[in-house]
């Protein structure tokens, strides 16, 4: 056999060399100092970075990253905060408009009205499939949802301040709860 | 993962907030020292550190617990560490996805006992490879990754991966020749 190259050397060093030219390198080796030498070398090499030893970064370093972590987790309460409140005022506003049933009508007719257009077949199911839904929506839930007698006296802007109000209210509550169970899941 | 690992894991994905924090705690020498190996400076090494457990924390809550998490730390700041270093190319791109398996070798090297003054010669030498193949060399030597293993994290054919690890460790060799014959 003829020296072998060094990426040969360095595939048999790691294991991956066929196991015929293995038996064939590992005969040259036997016979060849110098072929010897390079597999020596490369285990030296290796060697060396395994003696490698780890380096400390500085005592800042992990305060720092614990209070980055705490303020993303401070972040995720409030976006979980914020979302809430979303909800809930999303949830009264409907509520507490005066018209809610008439305007659930307008939007029901405005989905028929929709629906009859000849429309292509895929729009046309979409639009069908939208209004089924949507009616569903409406008869299940807003329109069983009672009235709120004194809505009506209000104004738009006493209206949106209530709902935020509410919603801030609700928010906070919501929190709470959410911070104790997770307390509890601590424990 | 080891035992605690796992614990502080799972303890972590239920929303416990110290759990993280412990685990920042464990892994953080080892994460440094993938970006000091990489880097090659104090202040960008603590940088990536800080990076690396911020972005793992935000992936969380979709990481398979299955796998070990000290060899996914080590990714993702071989991968911020890349990207620092090459911010305006994108030659070198870790996938962080795969699943890895411990690397299989020919030969167990004995671990050499070097002074601070050759271990630092060791990573200079390191640091002044071109960045592919530093990349390679911390890959096999410092992760245990195996040839496949690299191939498909650095999204290289294998054939390529073997012949940087061949010249890296040339390199190497040439620069750290009075270290090795002293050995």
């Amino acid at each position: 056999m003829n020296h072998p190259t060094f990426e040969i050397i360095n595939e048999f060093y790691d294991g991956t060399l066929d196991l015929s030219s293995t038996d064939e390198l590992e005969r040259h080796l036997d016979i060849c100092p110098s072929c010897r030498n390079m597999v020596e070398e490369l285990h030296n090499i290796s060697g060396l970075m395994i003696g490698l030893e780890d380096l400390t970064p500085g005592c800042s370093l992990v305060p720092k990253i614990q209070t980055q972590i705490y303020r993303i987790q401070l972040w995720n309460g409030w976006k979980q905060f914020l979302l809430a409140q979303a909800i809930i005022s999303i949830f009264l506003l409907a509520l507490l408009v005066p018209n809610r049933v008439y305007m659930a009508r307008q939007i029901t007719s405005l989905m028929e009205e929709l629906s009859g257009l000849s429309l292509p077949i895929i729009a046309s199911t979409v639009s069908v499939s939208i209004r089924s839904a949507y009616e569903l929506i409406i008869s299940k839930l807003v329109l069983r949802i009672p009235v709120v007698s004194f809505s009506s006296h209000l104004g738009p802007g006493q209206i949106v301040l209530l709902t935020g109000i509410a919603a801030l209210l609700s928010g906070a509550v919501f929190i709470v709860l959410l911070r104790k169970s997770s307390l509890e899941v601590r424990r | 993962m080891s035992d605690i690992d796992r614990e502080l894991a799972q303890r972590s994905k239920r929303g416990e907030k110290d759990a993280y924090c412990t685990l920042v705690e464990r892994h953080h020498v080892a994460v440094f020292n993938v970006a000091l190996r990489m880097l090659g400076n104090f202040d960008d090494a603590e940088d990536v550190t800080q990076e690396t457990f911020i972005r793992a924390y935000k992936s969380f809550l979709s990481y398979d617990l299955t796998r070990p998490l000290a060899p996914w730390f080590k990714k993702i700041a071989t991968n911020l560490s890349i990207n620092r270093l090459n911010a305006t190319k994108d030659t070198v791109q870790l996938n962080l996805d795969i699943q890895l398996k411990e690397a299989s070798g020919n030969a167990m090297p004995e671990i050499k006992t070097i002074t601070s003054e050759e271990q630092d010669q060791v990573r200079d030498a390191i640091h002044s490879l071109p960045l592919r193949y530093r990349t390679v060399i911390e890959l096999r030597h410092f992760q245990d990754l195996s040839y496949n293993d690299i191939a498909l994290t650095l999204k290289l054919p294998i054939s390529d991966v073997k012949s940087d690890l061949f010249r890296a460790r040339k390199m190497l060799a040439i620069k750290l020749k009075d270290l090795i014959t002293d050995k």
